[in-house]
């Protein structure tokens, strides 16, 4: 397995499960208020600090065990995974805008609109990993 | 499923005469990861024009000692 597909794994795992916390957090403070909770700053740097504090160690450590691969350079094949998977992942972002705009356009929520762009971001992402995992196991 | 390139090779059984030349060497001499050396015998990857001629000239072959189309995947 290459570094980029390890790497892959750990980022989709990892922004899976933050993901998932600030979002469960979002839903839970809405149904608590009785509407669309507001951004809550502290949620956000709470998910994004798990994030980076997660990716860093789990990339020393799989950099550790396999320092070749991880100091390499992106070859032909990495570097036609990753833009393929990065272009399909950019489909999903902006699915997910259209989405959140057409919302905001109708219902007027801009709490709603922040949160459907949070949660089309993280979507992305996962996606992104999700296909480079793919494209590296079955081909392209 | 993705779909398969329609190219066949040799590039495993040419190692493989080459001394027994391990695809870590081979990657080396082309300039691309182990796995992607192993995407390629495996026929999931079809490599760049530039990286086949340089798998060709590390065995001294030409390219269709190489890589060939494969026929039976155009039906």
């Amino acid at each position: 397995m290459s570094f980029h597909e390890k790497s892959a794994w750990i980022m989709g795992l990892l922004l899976s499960l933050t993901g998932y916390w600030y979002l469960s957090r979002v839903w839970a403070l809405s149904d608590a208020l009785g509407e669309t909770a507001p951004p809550v700053m502290g949620l956000i740097a709470g998910a994004t600090i798990m994030l980076i504090v997660g990716a860093v160690i789990s990339h020393i450590i799989i950099g550790v065990i396999n320092p070749d691969e991880a100091s390499g350079d992106e070859d032909e094949r990495d570097k036609q995974v990753l833009r393929r998977a990065g272009n399909i992942a950019g489909y999903v972002l902006g699915f997910g805008i259209f989405a959140g705009l057409w919302s905001y356009y109708f219902q007027r929520d801009g709490n709603l609109l922040f949160h459907i762009a949070v949660a089309s971001l993280i979507a992305s992402q996962v996606a992104e990993y999700a296909l480079t995992i793919l494209f590296y196991r079955r081909g392209m | 499923m993705a779909k398969r390139p329609p190219i066949l090779n040799r590039v495993k059984a040419l190692r493989e005469a080459h001394d027994g030349m391990s695809q870590a060497a081979l990657a080396k001499e082309i300039g691309v990861t182990r796995q992607t050396v192993i995407a390629i015998e495996q026929g999931r990857y079809s490599p760049s024009l530039e990286s086949a001629f340089r798998i060709a000239r590390v065995f001294g072959v030409s390219l269709e000692d190489v890589f060939q189309w494969d026929e039976t995947a155009e039906a």
